[in-house]
């Protein structure tokens, strides 16, 4: 099955049920009924043409930092929280 | 771009460093993720390469196709040999999953209507664009898969349509795994994105119950050695717990929006898991009044009984508990081959066998 | 005259000829009004020595964004002769046509042949028609034989070297993309086209650039890089490292491969090669393939090594670990050429 990725929300439909996102320059119509609270510009995680979750627009840069200093840091069981954690 | 990837590897190297600094001197870590996409993505970036002598990572039965019940395989090929001949949808992997009796291909091959689909509001949408026609939705996968599949039941749908569900439930069965497990397992790394559903606070009990540390891992190399990196460091405090490592998009409770209509539409039952047996509360079956869309009911044909899950010499319930490595298989590329399964951990696009074989690991020379 | 092809099309009677006379033939016809024989023809310009490759077309759909089955069958052979040392002069053309196809659609296939031979300079010299039984075949089916004189080389496997560097043309699996797109209506329209191009030109260049350094070449077109590579790793017994960070991939064949799980190495390529080359000519060539319009975006991807113990393909993955690339098995892809 597809690995889920995550997708830039372009449009809604106007009963919000459904909307388009940019698959890489593609445009997918994508369930939006899990994710009431996407709006258009945030990025959904989609699987099997259902969006499962609305993600940060984090950086990827951002993100690596945050693993590299899970390495270093000796105490941590988890990569700390970073500025773009909506979690 | 290029950036990015020369920070990544830095990234995994470093954590690879981390992880087997961590490891030194310690007893043998064997880690079980249940992910089918985990093992493709260890697969496809030769991951197991980087870890430590003492690290073990065993896939366990985490790829939906391959522990869908031949069984309903046999169902869904009867659904479609109806006198009426209702056109059956499916993914392109349970398609081409063989049973002793054929996969749903080789049934097309005699007649029968299958489509493969990538989206699962395509049968429905079929279905309204081929009114005269009558469709089902041979529908499988965890709850990843299932949540969206609700949340469809619960629209609008045309007359013609119908579903022959057959979905299971990833933490009941991690909790059947834990009770199961003699020792062997340190530590589970949990599925990311049906972590997005159900939350890491579904697998607590790991930690409260069976005291085995666990992380909550994405699908990047970086995020999969962190979650190694994470249970290593758990094991080493002797403080289990259940980590968060895909922060960015898994919620502690998960998506409860999608749990509501999860388990309005669907409730837990004891499932079959081809190869593994019945694991309590693993399926999710259909709830009144969703009931109408049941194909079995609707065409009359009653689900199939007594089909061989596992052809001889088979070692897939093993391998998917982990108990064996796939070259542990005497079948393994030789009997048993993607051409040729003779077990479903081959066929499934994210099989064990199926990943070992597609992505061998370089030897060491 | 019908819309639709009969089986008396191909009775070789008047039918036929009409057939010949008013869609076949009119879109074959040379700039200089090279009159197209058919039967058989006589091929004065052709030296030894002779590179000859045919190749038969049963892509559906017929039509996709970037180019149809009458296309890809001029082209395909074109590269096949190309890529063993030869400019492609003369062709032959043999049509299986199922009946009940419509000749609409049989003109507008005969006129993207006519132009990519107009293009290119090959001669469709000689060729046959069939009509068979609806059913029989699916809709059309093309073969396309070509014959040229062979203008550098040898080229071939057994010249290829330990430390030998392996270099790419350009994108890979544009056109295996394209037509699983097409095929399976994924909703990537618009973003996707096969990279089907004539590339006799291309090689040319590079094997002017770095004459018999050039040691061998193929188009990576059904199994793609991963068929293509094994060949080569089986015919040599070498070991054949592939880069995967240098592996050049247009942005939305990365997103479309990675929204469906695919692997880029299987899919096909219809307008790309892979060569192999002497190192200290692999920037020479580099440079030689990037000032042409099909090269722009060549790269080199990866270098031969002694293998351990059988040839393989084994591929360096962007984290630094290796794995062995496999024929590809995939059964359920589409008839892509």
């Amino acid at each position: 099955m597809c690995l889920a990725r995550p997708f830039k929300l372009l449009s809604l439909a106007p009963d919000g049920l459904s909307g388009v996102v940019d698959a890489g320059g593609a445009t997918l119509t994508v369930g939006l009924i899990l994710t009431p609270e996407a709006k258009v510009g945030d990025f959904v995680l989609v699987h099997a043409g259902a969006a499962i979750e609305v993600l940060a627009d984090a950086e990827a840069q951002t993100i690596l930092d945050a693993f590299d200093d899970f390495a270093r840091l000796n105490d941590l069981v988890a990569p700390a929280d970073d500025p773009h954690d909506r979690h | 771009m290029t950036d990015t990837s020369s920070h990544r590897k830095q990234t995994v190297r470093d954590l690879a460093a981390a992880l087997r600094r961590e490891a030194d001197g310690q007893p043998p870590l064997t880690v079980m993720h249940v992910c089918g996409t985990h093992e493709h993505e260890i697969g496809r970036w030769a991951l197991r390469q980087l870890l430590p002598a003492n690290v073990r990572l065993v896939a366990g039965p985490g790829c939906p196709v391959c522990i869908t019940p031949a069984a309903a395989i046999v169902t869904a090929i009867a659904l479609a040999r109806h006198a009426s001949r209702p056109i059956v949808c499916a993914y392109g992997d349970i398609a081409r999953t063989p049973t002793a009796a054929g996969s749903l291909l080789d049934a097309r091959g005699e007649g029968a209507d299958i489509r493969v689909i990538y989206d699962l509001h395509e049968p429905a949408a079929l279905a309204r664009r081929e009114p005269e026609r009558r469709v089902v939705f041979f529908s499988i996968g965890f709850e990843t898969t299932a949540a969206p599949v609700a949340a469809m039941l619960r629209e609008d749908l045309p007359e013609n349509f119908s579903i022959y569900p057959c979905h299971r439930y990833v933490p009941t069965a991690v909790e059947a795994l834990a009770k199961l497990d003699d020792g062997q397992i340190g530590g589970y790394l949990l599925p990311g994105h049906a972590c997005v559903i159900t939350g890491q606070v579904a697998y607590d009990f790991l930690a409260q119950k069976y005291r085995q540390p666990a992380a909550v891992a994405g699908f990047e190399p970086e995020e999969i050695l962190a979650g190694l990196l994470s249970i290593a460091r758990q094991r080493q405090r002797g403080e289990p717990a259940v980590a968060n490592c895909y922060r960015r998009v898994v919620r502690p409770e998960g998506n409860k929006r999608a749990q509501e209509i999860l388990f309005e539409v669907f409730e837990l039952a004891d499932g079959a898991w081809r190869g593994i047996g019945v694991l309590p509360d693993t399926a999710l079956l259909l709830r009144e009044p969703y009931r109408r869309f049941d194909a079995t009911a609707v065409f009359g044909v009653p689900e199939a009984t007594g089909v061989e899950d596992v052809m001889p010499g088979c070692q897939c319930h093993l391998i998917m508990l982990g108990r064996k490595r796939p070259e542990e298989c005497g079948l393994f590329a030789k009997a048993c081959t993607p051409e040729r399964p003779k077990g479903p951990c081959m066929v499934g696009g994210e099989g064990a066998c199926r990943a070992h074989f597609l992505y061998p690991e370089v030897d060491n020379e | 005259m019908s819309e639709l092809i009969r089986l008396a099309h191909g009775f070789g009677g008047r039918l036929t000829q009409d057939l010949l006379d008013q869609i076949i033939l009119p879109a074959l016809s040379g700039k200089d009004g090279h009159a197209v024989t058919l039967d058989a023809a006589v091929l004065p310009d052709l030296l030894p020595p002779v590179v000859v490759s045919t190749d038969s077309f049963t892509i559906t759909p017929r039509f996709f964004p970037g180019g149809d089955i009458g296309k890809l069958a001029v082209v395909g052979t074109i590269n096949d002769v190309a890529m063993m040392g030869a400019c492609p002069q003369y062709m032959s053309l043999g049509l299986i046509i199922e009946e009940g196809f419509a000749f609409d659609e049989l003109r507008t296939i005969m006129a993207s042949i006519g132009r990519v031979c107009r293009e290119t300079g090959v001669r469709i010299v000689t060729g046959d028609t069939k009509v068979v039984e609806k059913g029989t075949v699916d809709g059309l089916f093309l073969n396309t034989t070509g014959f040229g004189t062979r203008a550098f080389g040898p080229v071939g496997p057994e010249l290829i070297r330990e430390g030998d560097v392996l270099l790419v043309s350009g994108t890979i699996g544009d056109h295996g993309a394209a037509i699983l797109n097409a095929r399976e209506k994924l909703g990537f329209d618009g973003t996707l086209a096969s990279d089907c191009a004539p590339l006799h030109e291309l090689v040319a260049e590079v094997a002017a650039a770095v004459g018999g350094a050039l040691h061998a070449l193929r188009d990576p077109t059904r199994g793609g890089l991963a068929a293509t590579l094994n060949e080569f790793a089986q015919d040599t017994g070498l070991q054949i490292v592939l880069v995967e960070e240098k592996l050049p991939i247009r942005a939305a064949v990365a997103s479309f491969i990675e929204v469906l799980g695919l692997d880029p190495l299987p899919l096909a390529n219809e307008g790309k090669a892979l060569l192999f080359v002497a190192p200290d000519a692999a920037a020479a060539a580099l440079a030689a393939m990037q000032k042409h319009i099909y090269g722009r975006e060549a790269a080199i991807i990866g270098r031969v090594e002694k293998a351990p113990r059988r040839g393989r393909v084994v591929m360096e993955t962007a984290i630094g670990a290796r794995r062995v690339i496999e024929m590809p098995i995939e059964a359920g892809l589409p008839r892509i050429c």
